[in-house]
């Protein structure tokens, strides 16, 4: 009796559709593994427009990102904002003094979250109170009772156009650049551990300075040096009257330099 | 009618000049109640024996030694019950004590007012001479830049030694204490690039706080640095606190 293999040979066309199938479901599976990480590395966006009254006050309290607040000529506030993945959480809550967004006190006890980058827009005569812990920080055409500028640790603060009664800029590392005016009876205090401070006010500007530069010693007045400010402590401090001290303005630069430019 | 009410109306009632109504809610009264009645027999009886013997009584020789002797004899009796009441808390002796001291009449002759009023005179004196010198001991301190931090409490005015710069930084370095614990419990949770900002930040801080420690060092009586030396602990509670909430 005679033994033998049996060869069986698959038709063509079969082996084709073999490997087209195998060929689907190597994709399907590097599709399924790579989404979930195109998920995470996506932006979502959010964007929202509530009515505002008149002098309302706008308090938003950041983790990491940028904010930028802007102000207009409408009785609206428009809250957009940029969220990195794993995205931060918030409710803007609304009340009779204006609105309120705490994205820190929302996201408390997650374990990761990605920055998130605002951008609003407020009615002009608002006061704005924004803080983070890391991120630069803008400010532009706002003339309400406050603008308060807080950064916990670096970030640029840029406040531009303002004219408020109350001006605080704090950051630890970064730039504060203030250009705006200084109103009868107001105090604006800028403070940085190590960046430029930079003050940008009209030329006529009557107000009470302190002004610390203990490390660089580079506190220029330009215009408004007088003969009313006195240089204490080796030049690292500068305090006085310029004019008749309407307004009181103090700045401390712990690590870098203090620089005033005239608006003409 | 209560006993009190009644007690009241006694005199008024043997002077024969109560209210028909009031004289007869009295009279019940009197007669349901021994104690009150003992008080009006009592009462009646002295009336009744000063009309009898008007006229008979000279006036004592000397009435203001009298009257002295009677409030002697009624402030003796007071001591006697303060004894009794011994027992009684400590803050009952002190209202005992207080309500003595200003329930008391004070009558004082034209000499001892005078004693009184130049001895007030001469402690007053003395305490506003006293007060003066402290004064302007104070002020040549602060103008001469040597009074002692931990006196006046104000920054800079005076030298800073190592022991109080520690001393007058306290507070902060509690705060930062208290902060770098809570940053230990939440660091495990932060990204790469948050703790990085963290460790950047806290760096430049701590080199600006040992630059002006160092400067006081040199100079304690530097009074910028002594500012700056509090600003950059600020600094530090605050981002410090920042983080620990993230």
């Amino acid at each position: 009796m005679k033994t033998g293999t049996i060869n069986i040979r698959l038709p063509q066309a079969c082996r084709t559709s073999e490997i087209v199938r195998a060929t689907l479901i190597v994709a399907s599976l590097c599709l399924l593994t790579l989404l979930p990480a195109s998920t995470a590395f996506a932006q979502k966006k959010y964007s929202r427009t509530f009515p505002a009254r008149k002098n309302i006050t706008i308090t938003l309290s950041n983790r990491s990102g940028a904010i930028t607040v802007e102000g207009w000529d409408k009785d609206l506030i428009k809250i957009s904002a940029d969220m990195e993945a794993p995205a931060a959480k918030f409710t803007p809550v609304i009340d009779a003094n204006g609105i309120t967004i705490d994205v820190v006190r929302d996201n408390q006890g997650r374990v990761d979250v990605g920055s998130v980058n605002f951008k609003i827009s407020v009615p002009f005569d608002s006061s704005v109170y924004i803080d983070t812990v890391l991120g630069d920080l803008t400010v532009n055409n706002v003339t309400g009772e406050t603008v308060r500028a807080h950064v916990n640790s670096e970030g640029n603060i840029l406040l531009t156009d303002i004219r408020a009664k109350a001006v605080m800029a704090h950051n630890i590392m970064g730039d504060i650049f203030f250009d705006g005016e200084l109103l009868s009876g107001g105090i604006y205090t800028l403070q940085s551990n190590s960046g430029n401070i930079n003050i940008r006010i009209p030329q006529n500007s009557s107000f009470y300075l302190n002004a610390v530069a203990p490390n660089t010693r580079e506190i220029t007045l330009g215009p408004f040096a007088g003969s009313g400010l006195s240089y204490i402590g080796d030049k690292r401090k500068v305090t006085g009257n310029v004019g008749n001290a309407r307004a009181i303005v103090s700045i401390v630069n712990l690590r870098g330099s203090i620089s005033f430019i005239p608006r003409k | 009618m209560n006993c009190e009410k009644c007690q009241k109306l006694l005199s008024d009632f043997l002077d024969g000049e109560l209210s028909d109504e009031d004289r007869m809610t009295l009279d019940a009264h009197l007669e349901e109640c021994l104690s009150c009645s003992s008080v009006r027999e009592e009462l009646d009886s002295i009336v009744t024996f000063c009309r009898d013997h008007r006229g008979e009584y000279d006036a004592p020789p000397n009435e203001r030694a009298m009257w002295l002797r009677i409030r002697n004899t009624i402030e003796s009796q007071r001591g006697v019950r303060g004894l009794a009441a011994a027992g009684s808390s400590a803050t009952g002796q002190t209202l005992n004590w207080l309500s003595r001291l200003f329930g008391r009449q004070w009558e004082l002759s034209f000499t001892q007012m005078a004693a009184a009023v130049v001895a007030i005179t001469i402690v007053v004196s003395l305490a506003t001479v006293v007060g003066m010198r402290r004064f302007q001991s104070n002020r040549s301190d602060e103008l001469t830049g040597t009074s002692e931090i931990n006196r006046t409490g104000s920054p800079g005015r005076s030298a800073l030694t190592s022991g109080n710069i520690d001393e007058r930084l306290k507070p902060q370095q509690q705060l930062v204490d208290y902060w770098n614990k809570r940053i230990d419990q939440r660091q495990a949770m932060w990204s790469t690039q948050t703790r990085e900002a963290f460790e950047r930040n806290l760096k430049v801080i701590d080199q600006a706080v040992y630059a002006f420690r160092e400067e006081l060092q040199r100079n304690p009586q530097d009074q910028v640095s002594a500012e700056m030396l509090e600003a950059a602990m600020s600094d530090k509670v605050d981002l410090l606190s920042g983080f620990a909430e993230l």
